[in-house]
């Protein structure tokens, strides 16, 4: 059997689903942090690996746009070279490692270190949109407690936390409250990038492809990690340097380099790591 | 379905030239206007839509509307064949008789309806109310307001010549139903604005010797 | 000194390549035609087609091939092909009381109108492996004269109200929803429910099924009826007025007769369970059943207290894509996540030892162990 060869639509979705994502994108920026159920369809890639952040990109993705994707920070790790690679082939779109010169950027578990900028869109790749599911298991209760904004549960959560450790025992996706209104899961990004999402000049699109949800944050929105008067929000930090560019403020991975264990500290955000290396060559040339 | 053309088998005008394309480029319009609620952006047009119904609200019509979204006509749009054959044949979408059953309200400012009356969501299902889009083409009031809310750094000013002298009145009284209540897309011949449920306004005095 | 790991790129095309190295076996035996597959995997392409929801024995025989025999990947290859096709229309209910039977059994009745065809099934076959056969099975000659009239187990009971109705009067009123193309949430209607659980897997559904056998939220089931063959799927375009026929697809249906004693608002009656797959998938048309019925507890005032009564746990988790998906998700890189637990991990650990350093002692219930840290 001769197999045909099987056309794809420009941006992979076909129009009437890129409408239909398109109508819940306009409803989650117009309600800020607030989870609009989406239709999520499959695509060529397994759930749980961006597909709502790659519906979300198909959606809005044009020809004149650059895309970035980073993983854990890096734009060469497999899955951000594969998410980046399917859209420059399925959308025609330029691709750039570089976070200013983005137009999106499609990302799992990480804000770039570079800030960004007005114009600039921001997908966030969302296992879990659902910030109350590890403490309330139902879509039907969880929704009651939006729509109540009752948002006990996790103070309590955070609060037994603080008299067991003394602190907050939640270093990624720790929530926030967007707007003065809804309890939003950032994301898996490290509590350390919490801080960027604060009255950010991008829009922030939240994709979540196998729960079925999509949400935002618009530009300039209050981003409010929670936390207590006497115990407020603490991201975390790191000591030492990056031991390859020298960057401090930044966040770190850990590599082991030897037998023994011993680890160096060296930038997450590649883009950040290189640029900042190559600028201390040129001042030490 | 939007109401057939009575007996005639007239083709409707041309839609996008370029379906994938041009709906892409006036979605980013409207997701930009809707982010950045007092700035307006350029969205380019569907230039063979009917007139009355005008090329930039066209383009818009045409890319958030489909079979699977139902649309309330307002005022004399309402009682247009062409708008109505040419909204049916491209889009698909189902026009209601009953507003507050529409997602989708389309009206020229001076025939707005009264907001409350719209679809305007439930506690639990905030989104399950209407967009607006509106037609201001043409418009040129005196109205000025001061802008706040997500999208917004700090607060702008900008103006609004579409606006009528309720109209910001009318539009606190949707800013109290939050997180309910609906968001207004407004279109000219060539741009598009927009205000989101979140944005507040209050009303600069632009009386003459005052400002 | 240390250099950044590099290269994705070059590691995905050199996996790639070894993929399909692996997949292609040895070079020197002919590779498997689409047609061989669909011919002689019907069973499986049948459940590719089902979980994929898509009638295609050739494209999903594709998939097959194309995956290396993993039905969870054909399966996801079928889908994400399925959801770029636009949407011209939706096909009339198929009429499955007029579907003539390459199979039909029923449990309920030792003889019935239309008879029992036993069909092709590996019951009462002996798992046994079987000699190569030289020659193609023959098959006893086959009159397809007279069609009998097979009405179904569930409309003969129906006579005599001994069953509740097929639907209720006021369900026919409303379109049933379209999981695939319309948001849905919790509660679902029946509808968006048997949708959801059509393209479940068979292997959850299966084990599902069998817990409520087993006494989890039991429902009595007899299988009342179940039948394989093709049916005729009609469109009905507006413009013409009348049903257009696009063909013929090739459906398993089982309907579930399940005990129901009766509540205060109702006599006792039997219930209904219902399942249908594409092709010959009778395992998955009958657990779908069992599972239908067991999640209708609430309409018969039912105890909820076993997890296939429970509709959010059952949809949210039956959906073989998305379940592989997340579990498979483990294997993409965490290590910014585990780098934030590392640090916390660190500073726990630290604050523990300080603190049995000093002299009071700590109460053992503010020691926290690595599980709930974790969690």
């Amino acid at each position: 059997m001769s197999q045909e060869l099987i056309d794809y639509n420009i941006g992979y979705l076909d129009e009437q689903t890129k409408r239909m994502i398109r109508r819940a994108l306009l409803k989650a920026v117009a309600i800020p942090g607030f989870q609009v159920p989406f239709a999520s369809r499959e695509v060529p890639m397994p759930r749980g690996w961006g597909t709502g952040g790659v519906q979300v990109t198909a959606a809005i993705i044009g020809e004149d746009d650059v895309l970035k994707v980073i993983d854990q920070g890096a734009d060469d790790t497999t899955n951000a070279v594969s998410i980046r690679g399917f859209f420059a082939r399925v959308a025609h779109v330029g691709t750039t490692t570089r976070t200013d010169e983005a137009t999106i950027i499609q990302t799992r578990h990480r804000i770039p270190e570079t800030p960004l900028s007005e114009g600039q869109v921001i997908v966030y790749q969302v296992p879990q949109p659902e910030p109350l599911r590890l403490l309330e298991p139902r879509e039907t209760e969880t929704r009651r407690l939006h729509a109540l904004e009752e948002y006990g549960l996790m103070y309590v959560k955070l609060y037994e936390d603080i008299a067991r450790f003394g602190h907050v025992a939640k270093t990624y996706d720790y929530p926030v409250l967007v707007g003065e209104r809804y309890l939003m899961a950032p994301s898996p990004i490290p509590s350390f990038d919490n801080p960027k999402m604060d009255g950010n000049p991008a829009l922030q699109l939240f994709g979540a492809g196998r729960e079925k949800r999509i949400y935002a944050v618009p530009p300039f929105t209050r981003v409010e990690s929670l936390g207590f008067e006497d115990f407020p929000f603490e991201p975390q930090r790191f000591d030492d340097p990056c031991a390859l560019c020298g960057s401090t403020g930044v966040y770190l991975d850990e590599v082991i380099i030897d037998d023994a264990g011993a680890s160096m500290f060296v930038c997450s955000d590649t883009d950040h790591c290189e640029r900042t290396v190559a600028e201390n060559e040129e001042v030490f040339a | 379905m939007i109401g057939q053309a009575n007996g005639s088998t007239a083709i409707p005008a041309a839609g996008f030239a370029d379906p994938t394309r041009d709906a892409q480029r006036a979605f980013r319009a409207v997701l930009d206007a809707l982010s950045h609620p007092s700035l307006a952006y350029h969205v380019g047009g569907a230039p063979e839509a009917p007139e009355l119904l005008g090329s930039g609200l066209g383009a818009v019509a045409l890319t958030l509307l489909d079979e699977e979204s139902s649309v309330w006509l307002g005022g004399p749009v309402g009682d247009d064949e062409a708008v109505s054959s040419w909204l049916s044949f491209h889009t698909g979408a189902r026009r209601v008789a009953e507003i507050a059953a529409a997602d989708f309200v389309l009206t020229p400012f001076s025939d707005m309806p009264d907001l409350a009356t719209l679809a305007l969501g439930t506690e639990e299902a905030p989104h399950r109310s209407a967009t607006v889009l509106v037609d201001v083409r043409g418009a040129s009031g005196p109205a000025r307001f001061l802008a706040e809310g997500p999208g917004i750094d700090g607060r702008v000013e900008f103006d609004a010549p579409w606006a009528d002298g309720s109209f910001a009145d009318r539009w606190s009284e949707n800013n109290r139903l939050f997180p309910r209540g609906v968001d207004l897309v407004l279109v000219d011949a060539t741009t598009v604005s927009a205000l989101p449920r979140t944005t507040r306004l209050s009303v600069i005095d632009t009386t003459p010797g005052k400002a | 000194m240390y250099v950044a790991v590099k290269g994705g790129e070059r590691a995905i095309a050199n996996a790639h390549a070894l993929l399909a190295k692996e997949g292609r076996g040895d070079a020197e035996l002919p590779e498997l035609s689409t047609e061989q597959v669909a011919g002689q995997f019907g069973v499986l392409v049948s459940r590719v087609m089902t979980e994929g929801s898509l009638y295609d024995p050739e494209l999903a025989a594709r998939a097959l091939s194309q995956a290396q025999g993993d039905a969870l990947e054909a399966v996801t290859l079928l889908r994400s092909y399925r959801t770029t096709l636009p949407r011209f229309g939706y096909s009339e209910a198929l009429d499955t009381t007029g579907l003539p039977p390459q199979r039909r059994i029923s449990a309920t009745f030792k003889d019935l109108p239309g008879g029992q065809q036993l069909g092709a099934t590996f019951d009462y076959t002996h798992r046994l492996f079987a000699e190569a056969p030289t020659e193609g099975p023959e098959l006893a000659d086959h009159t397809d004269g007279d069609r009998v009239s097979m009405p179904r187990v569930s409309d003969l009971l129906g006579a005599n109200a001994l069953i509740e109705p097929d639907a209720h009067p006021d369900q026919d009123a409303t379109e049933p929803g379209d999981l695939t193309r319309e948001p849905t949430v919790f509660p679902m209607t029946r509808a968006e429910r048997l949708q959801a659980l059509a393209r479940g897997d068979e292997g959850f559904l299966l084990g599902l099924a069998y817990s409520s056998q087993r006494g989890f939220g039991s429902t009595h089931p007899f299988a009342g009826e179940i039948r394989v063959g093709e049916v005729e799927v009609e469109f009905d375009a507006p413009e013409l007025g009348f049903p257009v026929p696009l063909g013929r697809i090739e459906i398993t249906e089982c309907q579930m007769v399940n005990q129901f004693t009766g509540s205060a608002d109702s006599p006792a009656m039997f219930t209904r369970g219902y399942g249908l797959a594409f092709g010959r998938s009778e395992r998955k048309a009958m657990s779908m059943s069992i599972v239908d019925r067991a999640l209708r507890a609430d309409e018969f005032d039912e105890r909820i207290e076993s997890p296939v009564q429970d509709e959010e746990f059952v949809i949210s988790h039956s959906d073989n894509v998305q379940a592989t998906g997340f579990v498979e998700h483990l294997k993409l890189p965490h290590y910014v996540d585990f780098q934030a637990e590392l640090v916390l991990v660190r500073r726990l650990n630290r604050e523990f030892h300080e603190r049995q350093d000093h002299a009071e002692p700590v109460p053992s219930d503010l020691v926290p162990t690595v599980e709930e840290v974790l969690a």
